[in-house]
């Protein structure tokens, strides 16, 4: 009797488990069926959006530049030196943008055996640009050139007859090209541009600044 | 690459200073070696001459007043030019034009705004005195000397007389001009070293710095100097364009010659 009764509450408790593993297993079917008919509905890799230039800000921009500067011609004997750059400019149309750049670069002074061999001396340009850009999607070519002042920051290419006597400061004019590729921000942007420099009081054929920038335009 | 990017903002950041020297080269080269024919017989090198005046600024009215009530205060002048404003150095390259090797020295005179030291105008100096019969002929020493070196054949050579040794030529200057102090004891040694010949010279001392410099070359064989005056100015003073030039007056230093009379009076 007491086993009987035993084995009927085993099987009584062996339905209801067998019940629950049901629903467990409907309950699944279902979500499985309902997961199949979304996954059903994907026909392809989803596209990357294609960033628009049109969003792009544009406007009042300001950009930071690290590079170098290397003389050519006679003035080789000022070594290339580490440039630092800035500039703060406007988009005028999406492509034209005027601005004013100021680099300085630090040299070296190497005359061979001469007393003015050895020396430190810094050059620094401002510079008043119009730059024309072409947008290629994210990427841009870009055209710049201007006019402006540049100083030294010694008399010492004057002793060596680069320069008239203790002149320090000279026109000069610039010119380089350059690539831009914008991030999918909004704001930022970066590249690299190479320009070509002639100080008009410096003895020498000109000289090569070449740097990668960030941009940043409001 | 931190390290590149903190080296090169500082490299800027000392460039931008305004702490940048302004050079001076003498109008040409000095050349030595051609031997001529001492007083004391047989042959020596005739030195080579080069003087450089730095073209410092005259002082404002303003500037004026303030060095008069300082020196009042201090008890003795204030100069104009101060040693611890404006640093001054020589870089310079000997060069042997001559096929063979030869001694070379390298050495510097010059003026403040009180006492100006001229080694040429000193020997022409005692040359107008008569010395007692038993005197030995005077000492003259420059205010700076660099030691004598061979210069191979053909060759090159650079050195640089310091910012610390144009330091010392002020010291020397002073001490012997204003303070009157021993020249030779004052010449021969080291200030920083040793406080000899310099008992006259007050601790509060404002140095006047060189406005002249007089800067002899000497050689054994047919030589060239090549120099640069490098002039570290941080006072302001040194003229900028047509400014009108600050000239002063110095007395020139004659060393004190126990026994010795002038033969030719001295000019009024």
């Amino acid at each position: 009797m007491l086993n009987h009764q035993q084995t009927s509450d085993v099987r009584t408790s062996s339905v209801f488990i067998t019940g629950k593993r049901w629903l467990t297993a409907a309950a699944f079917l279902l979500l499985a069926f309902q997961l199949g008919s979304a996954s059903a509905q994907i026909t392809e890799d989803p596209v990357a959006p294609l960033p628009d230039p049109k969003k792009f800000a544009h406007g009042l921009f300001v950009d930071a530049g690290l590079g170098s500067f290397f003389v050519i011609g006679k003035g080789k004997s000022i070594e290339p030196g580490v440039a630092f750059g800035a500039r703060v400019g406007y988009d005028v149309f999406r492509l034209l943008a005027l601005s004013v750049h100021a680099v300085g670069s630090t040299h070296r002074t190497d005359f061979g055996s001469a007393p003015q061999t050895g020396q430190l001396l810094q050059l620094y340009q401002t510079t008043a640009e119009l730059k024309l850009t072409v947008p290629i999607g994210q990427v841009s070519i870009f055209a710049y050139g201007g006019a402006g002042f540049a100083f030294f920051s010694t008399n010492i290419l004057s002793t060596t007859g680069l320069t008239k006597p203790d002149k320090t400061n000279s026109l000069m004019f610039n010119g380089g090209l350059g690539v831009d590729y914008h991030l999918l921000s909004r704001h930022f942007s970066f590249g690299l541009e190479s320009a070509f420099v002639k100080v008009q009081e410096l003895k020498t054929t000109g000289g090569v600044l070449s740097q990668v920038y960030l941009r940043y335009a409001f | 690459m931190r390290a590149t990017i903190k080296a090169a903002l500082l490299t800027l950041v000392v460039g931008c200073s305004s702490n940048s020297p302004k050079y001076f080269a003498p109008a040409k080269p000095l050349e030595a070696g051609g031997m001529m024919p001492a007083m004391t017989g047989g042959m020596m090198a005739s030195p080579s001459i080069a003087a450089i005046e730095l073209p410092f600024r005259r002082p404002t009215d303003q500037e004026r007043t303030a060095l008069q009530e300082e020196s009042k205060k201090l008890g003795f002048q204030v100069p104009f030019l101060q040693r611890e404003d404006i640093d001054v150095s020589i870089q310079y390259t000997i060069t042997n034009l001559s096929a063979e090797p030869g001694q070379a020295s390298v050495a510097v005179d010059g003026a403040n705004e009180y006492t100006s030291y001229d080694v040429a105008a000193i020997q022409s100096y005692i040359g107008t005195l008569m010395l007692p019969p038993d005197a030995d002929a005077p000492t003259v020493l420059p205010l700076f000397q660099t030691t004598k070196v061979i210069v191979p054949a053909k060759t090159k050579l650079s050195g640089n007389i310091r910012e610390d040794d144009v330091a010392e030529i002020d010291r020397d200057l002073d001490a012997i001009g204003r303070f009157k102090g021993p020249y030779l004891t004052v010449l021969l040694n080291d200030s920083t070293a040793t406080p000899l010949g310099m008992e006259m010279v007050p601790k509060t001392v404002k140095l006047p710095q060189l406005w002249k410099l007089i800067v002899s070359f000497k050689a054994t064989v047919p030589m060239r100097l090549d120099f640069l005056v490098r002039v570290r100015d941080q006072a302001n003073v040194l003229a900028e364009g047509k400014e009108p030039l600050y000239k002063p007056s110095p007395k020139a230093f004659t060393p004190m010659i126990a026994g010795a009379v002038p033969i030719v009076p001295p000019m009024p």
